[in-house]
């Protein structure tokens, strides 16, 4: 059974820009495959249709069946995380062998936190 | 991911024109109209010779509604194309927090405007598919007015300084999801037409220093 876990330094969920986020990446894929990678990406959520972009993939070189692997990847300047009332923006850093992947969820912004839009009306 | 703030100020571009408006009103005022047209005579046709019904009438009322509004509407965006106009001026990009120059210059008959007013905003812009149609919602989350005058001299020319808080989001853009910032400038015009403009503004990230580590996965 394919078993895939990603883990962030510290247990670190929020990050600033330009900043650097590293942690363990291990896998158990059974056999051996051709790219184990990870990928830096962000995508939005809410009344809009989503929209997705990888901002960076990095793959593992020779990646065994079994393996454990530290990874540093150095983060953009944005586009921060933010809420607001029609739209979310979300990053993510992602483990991905084929088909499989694990993802775990972060915040980019100057102060770690993700940035609320208080709406203040809807507009005709 | 963005462009770096621009060296100096330079005019604003103005979202949408005034003859623009104009010209798509005046079309779709034109077709709407036109083919409701052939609708209301055959029902006033039927009406003078006896075998009208009070259903198809009925169901025609809302359509009629709409070609009126948009009658009306070609008579504002008409007036609308003599209204003064406003030329902005600043750096196109700025970095969240930090301080701008913002001018400004008035032109055509601005005596006119018995208030000018100028603000910064905010907007969400979600668009998304609903049946065939596609859809674009908006919401404003800040709003800040810089200027509010009834000054001859201010309205038609001046300089503020400006900011956009640091803690707020920079101008983000994507295929169906965006956030703007712009400029909106509205002059209240008494027995006319106000006038109203918006020209977008670029704002940055807070500017903070390189990334100089290189990804690497071992």
């Amino acid at each position: 059974m394919t078993m895939l876990e990603l883990a962030l330094n510290d247990n670190r969920t929020q990050y600033l820009p330009n900043e650097v986020i590293s942690g363990l990446a291990s896998w158990n894929l059974g056999t051996a495959r051709p790219v184990v990678e990870l990928r830096l990406s962000w995508y939005t959520r809410g009344k809009g249709t989503q929209d997705t972009r990888v901002e960076r993939k990095v793959p593992f070189d020779d990646p065994r069946a079994r393996d454990t692997r530290e990874f540093r990847l150095p983060l953009p300047d944005g586009p921060y995380s933010f809420s607001g009332r029609l739209i979310s923006l979300v990053w993510q850093v992602e483990l991905v062998a084929g088909t499989d992947k694990q993802t775990i969820e972060f915040t980019l912004s100057p102060t770690g936190q993700e940035i609320l839009l208080a709406g203040i009306g809807p507009v005709k | 991911m963005s462009p770096p703030p621009t060296a100096g100020p330079r005019p604003l571009k103005s979202r949408g024109s005034p003859l623009a408006t104009f010209v798509f009103t005046v079309i779709f005022t034109a077709i709407w109209n036109g083919i409701l047209s052939v609708f209301v005579y055959h029902l006033g046709r039927d009406w003078r010779r006896g075998r009208g019904s009070v259903f198809p009438g009925l169901c025609l009322i809302p359509f009629i509604l709409i070609g009126i509004g948009a009658l009306v509407a070609v008579v504002v965006t008409f007036l609308k194309l003599f209204n003064p106009r406003a030329q902005l001026v600043c750096n196109p990009s700025v970095p969240l927090g930090e301080m701008a120059d913002l001018g400004w210059i008035t032109s055509g008959r601005t005596s006119r405007m018995t208030t000018f007013r100028i603000t910064l905003q905010g907007r969400e812009e979600a668009t998304y598919r609903r049946g065939t149609d596609t859809t674009t919602d908006t919401s404003i989350f800040f709003k800040q007015v810089l200027l509010e005058s009834q000054n001859p001299a201010e309205i038609e020319r001046g300089r503020i300084r400006f900011s956009v808080p640091e803690t707020t989001m920079h101008s983000f853009t994507s295929s169906n999801n965006k956030v703007v910032w712009f400029f909106a400038v509205d002059g209240e015009i008494p027995h006319w037409p106000d006038m109203h403009e918006e020209f977008t503004l670029e704002v940055l990230p807070v500017r903070m220093g390189p990334a100089t580590a290189q990804p690497e996965g071992r």
